[in-house]
């Protein structure tokens, strides 16, 4: 059991909006990270993709992400299925149509990431609006390489994160 | 010019860095692609609720009454 849980860095997005944010030089010493995050994107809609790579040094742009996941609509009462493989974890996040200062959550948890197999990882997000259109997204993660992980990437697919938006990286030990 | 935030977990430093010609093709291609596949979804999407209501004018036509019609779905 985790005994330990420590903040490694937190990012809050400037009125400029971000591209992108990514974590670099990520330690070695801890069992395992999870990644916090809440945003929003510039981009209309109102359920967008959420973007994840990770990597060593360089985040990995090769098609070695691979994903099952759970969806489920509540306005609409659906719940689907899906999986694959892609060259990015794809999780949700909310677009510019939701409710305004309004944003979704989601927990990336990657355990043993430094170590020589491949990488499993679980999530959870939602996309939170103050009327309908809302979506939750579980999914289990595959990162199909025995590199430690020390780089994280997130971005938007498209457009920028809004201002206010934030990211937060914990380490997690074992003892 | 479009900016991205990278922390050093090392130092605890976080810089704001202009993307690269690169990374604005990529970021303009993965927005384009994430367009394309929206479209197909909701293609798909009015596909399916077409179907389903043309299967339901169908029972309808043979004598299905609307409680009938939606028991069927459950």
């Amino acid at each position: 059991m985790a005994n330990t849980y420590t903040p490694i860095s937190t990012v809050t997005v400037g009125s400029g909006g971000a591209s992108s944010i990514d974590f670099t030089s990520i330690s070695q010493s801890y069992t395992d990270l999870i990644l916090k995050i809440s945003a929003r994107t510039s981009a209309s809609g109102n359920v967008l993709d959420l973007r994840i790579r990770v990597g060593n040094g360089n985040v990995d742009t090769g098609s070695n992400y691979k994903y099952l996941e759970l969806t489920g609509i509540p306005s609409a009462s659906i719940v689907a299925g899906g999986g694959g493989t892609t060259d990015k974890f794809n999780t949700i996040h909310p677009g510019s149509s939701v409710t305004a200062s309004t944003f979704g959550s989601v927990e990336v948890y990657v355990p043993n990431y430094a170590s020589s197999d491949k990488k499993s990882m679980s999530t959870d997000a939602i996309t939170e609006n103050n009327s309908s259109n809302t979506q939750l997204r579980l999914q289990a993660w595959l990162w199909d390489s025995t590199s430690t992980i020390n780089t994280i990437s997130i971005f938007p697919s498209s457009g920028t994160f809004d201002q206010y938006s934030t990211a937060t990286l914990y380490g997690i030990k074992n003892s | 010019m479009p900016t991205k935030l990278v922390v050093d977990c090392s130092t605890g430093v976080t810089t704001e860095v202009e993307l690269t010609a690169e990374e604005i093709a990529q970021r303009e291609a993965d927005a384009a692609a994430f367009a394309e596949q929206k479209a197909a979804e909701e293609a798909a999407a009015q596909a399916k609720a077409e179907a389903k209501a043309a299967a339901e004018a169908k029972l309808a036509a043979l004598g299905l009454t609307a409680d009938e019609i939606a028991a069927l779905s459950k």
